[in-house]
């Protein structure tokens, strides 16, 4: 038994000493909680693409659809949001996200929220390449002429990252295809300058070209 | 080279006469390996992606987490002696089965508060398993082979535990992200992880524990009880040798803690300014790559030159090398052939990977020969069990240093901002790199200010003779 005791007492003094240590840890990221830097737990679920456990979380506190998180974005915004190279992976999250924002929508969520650079939920949908969130935003009332601090709207930001069918979107239900940014580039300029440094999106831009001149 | 790389193999010969139980030891280091290595490169992401974590708790809960190994490895020692081998090994596995097992499966039952609070038992519980298993390899490696083979017999287990890094990014990281996509593919990893260590389980079973090599005139030339850290601590804080260890250890802390930005930082840096589904596993393999090829070719070469100095050019060579992710991207977009953002941040990566893997290289193995020259020689063991205390300290402290800076200039949705120019130098993910760089730079500056003092390897007894000698002239 004498042999054990050592392994008995280092093994008290781990279990104290790691009890300790996770018990300030979690103080310690408690005490930030108000700064924003916990993760909400609904964008947690849209991140997930659990979209159940977000429709949960939403009935349990219906009001914390518009809750900012440290970069000033909100649960919509979120949803909005993937930043993917394959058009293939992001034609399979948004089926997910599409729901989460009509969730999100229905319970009220502000589509026109800006973050702390002024971009709203449509033009992180136009980023990341969802015509049909997009759609699903501009149905709901979302402000299609907004601009970025940077003055690009949702319709330059879809042809900066050549998506098409975000710009073809866009023109369909009215956006400017004039409107210039801090810059002083319109969308035409922005995809003309893409599509010589991204050739492997050669086709795309080509489409934005023709729908956006 | 081709000369190098003979010679290099050649010194295996030797591993002709160890026994079964020596080469089931590298299985369970080959397995676990590829297992800790798998969620070395995946925990950021799992943490944030599956369990809902922020940036801020990922931070301190890697550093928690970090701390746990190295903390319990000071201590795990006396259990691997007082068990054994194998029962060590029972008690290893046992708890990483739990914990990768756990952290597979607990996001697909359950969310919010009560899976971070599961997540964090699972996150110490993998500590207490990690440091058990890689003490007890080391115990092994010793337990199953003789003086004459032993240093070869440990360069077999560095070479399988590089292979197993490389396979871990380039094929198990990349090969279930694609598979399972970004989200799930992280558990899956959680689940293969718990697959090898069933494996790792299953070798330790066969392990017969009937060649112990450790000869009775080994044990006799050891006959020194078991000491706790503590202990020991308390009869070496005093000596200026240690004092010395300490002061060069802390001085060099800055760019050691650049190795830990590997698991900390860089996983989301790569995901968050290029996209969710790169390949990171493969760019995280180019490092065990270039030790393998490095050790083989350049080893030999290397230590011919005197310590200190391969450590200051080492580290110098580290610290630079974050001056690649440091600099304003429009300089990288100035470089003929690179013609977007993608193309400029890849080519920073792999510079900086490749950069400071070569640091690595010349000044990682040489803290071991500085911490064995500065200690007296009857407590080089000492020493050296106590040289990894100011990572200890340093860790979880680099866990919140990192999960703020990734907070606030490499959060989620970055690039965006970046490619519409919305977000200014000063903001940047390469501001964060220049503060890492000013971080890492202070070493080499501080330990060639210092270099006189740490480069004496004289011990108490030796400067007291030289002090006498000094006041009697």
């Amino acid at each position: 038994m004498n042999k054990y005791l050592p392994i008995i007492k280092d093994a008290l003094i781990l279990m104290a000493f790691s009890s300790i240590f996770a018990v300030l840890s979690i103080y310690a990221a408690d005490l930030l909680k108000g700064s924003g830097v916990k993760t909400d737990p609904i964008i947690a679920s849209i991140i997930q693409n659990d979209i159940d456990q977000m429709k949960k979380l939403i009935e349990a506190e219906g009001g914390r659809v518009n809750n900012l998180d440290e970069q000033g974005r909100t649960p919509l915004m979120w949803a909005a949001y993937v930043n993917y190279k394959s058009g293939e992976l992001v034609a399979k999250d948004e089926v997910k996200r599409l729901e989460a924002t009509t969730l999100l929508l229905e319970k009220n969520a502000d589509k026109d929220l800006k973050d702390k650079d002024g971009w709203t939920a449509l033009l992180w949908a136009a980023w990341s390449g969802f015509p049909k969130v997009s759609d699903a935003l501009i149905g709901a009332g979302a402000d299609i002429a907004v601009a970025d601090k940077r003055g690009n709207t949702a319709l330059m930001i879809a042809a900066l990252r050549g998506n098409a069918a975000v710009v073809k979107l866009l023109i369909e239900k009215g956006a400017d295809r004039t409107a210039k940014n801090t810059e002083g580039k319109t969308a035409a300029d922005i995809a003309q300058e893409m599509s010589g440094k991204y050739p492997d999106k050669g086709a795309a831009y080509t489409e934005i070209l023709s729908l956006v001149k | 080279m081709f000369a190098a790389v003979k010679n290099y193999f050649s010194e295996f010969k030797i591993m002709k006469t160890v026994s079964k139980d020596f080469w089931m030891v590298n299985a369970i280091q080959f397995f676990d390996g590829l297992a800790y290595f798998s969620i070395i490169i995946v925990i950021s992401l799992y943490l944030n992606d599956n369990v809902g974590f922020s940036d801020m708790e990922t931070g301190i809960w890697q550093g928690v987490f970090f701390m746990f190994i190295t903390a319990f490895m000071f201590t795990v020692g006396s259990i691997c002696d007082t068990l054994g081998v194998k029962r060590t090994y029972y008690i290893a596995t046992i708890l990483l089965i739990i914990s990768r097992l756990g952290m597979g499966v607990a996001p697909e039952l359950m969310t919010g508060e009560p899976l971070k609070y599961v997540t964090m038992g699972l996150l110490i519980v993998m500590a207490l398993g990690t440091a058990t298993i890689v003490t007890n390899t080391n115990a092994a490696l010793r337990h199953f082979t003789t003086p004459e083979n032993r240093g070869t017999g440990f360069n077999v287990y560095y070479l399988i535990m590089n292979i197993g890094a490389m396979l871990a990014g380039a094929v198990v990281f990349d090969g279930f992200r694609t598979m399972f996509g970004t989200v799930k593919g992280n558990l899956m990893i959680f689940n293969f992880s718990f697959a090898m260590t069933v494996l790792t389980l299953i070798c330790a079973v066969l392990i017969t524990n009937k060649h112990a090599e450790e000869t009775a005139a080994e044990k006799a030339a050891d006959p020194t009880p078991q000491k706790t850290p503590l202990q020991i601590f308390a009869e070496v804080w005093k000596e200026s040798a240690f004092q010395k260890l300490v002061l060069f250890l802390v001085l060099t802390l800055g760019v050691r803690l650049v190795f830990t930005h590997q698991t900390m930082v860089m996983p989301k840096y790569y995901l968050r300014t290029l996209y969710n589904d790169f390949e990171l596993g493969l760019v995280n393999s180019l490092n065990p790559f270039i030790i393998v090829v490095g050790l083989i070719l350049f080893i030999p070469i290397i230590n011919k030159f005197d310590t200190v100095k391969l450590i200051v050019v080492g580290m110098l060579i580290s610290a630079l090398s974050l001056l690649f992710l440091a600099v304003p991207n429009s300089w990288i977009l100035a470089i003929p052939g690179i013609e977007n953002m993608n193309q400029a941040y890849i080519y920073i990566i792999v510079a900086q990977i490749f950069v400071f893997a070569v640091g690595e290289l010349i000044f990682s193995p040489r803290f071991v020969e500085y911490t064995a020259s500065v200690a007296p020689k009857d407590k080089v063991a000492s020493y050296m069990g106590l040289s990894a205390l100011p990572m200890f300290i340093a860790r979880p402290i680099n866990g919140f240093v990192s999960g703020i800076l990734i907070a606030g200039y490499s959060y989620e949705g970055v690039r965006a901002k970046i490619d519409t120019g919305n977000v200014s130098y000063m903001d940047s993910p390469e501001w964060m790199w220049m503060i890492y760089f000013f971080l890492a730079a202070i070493s080499p500056i501080a330990v060639i200010l210092l270099r006189n003092s740490l480069a004496s390897t004289k011990t108490d007894d030796e400067e007291k003779k030289d002090g006498a000698a000094e006041a009697a002239h």
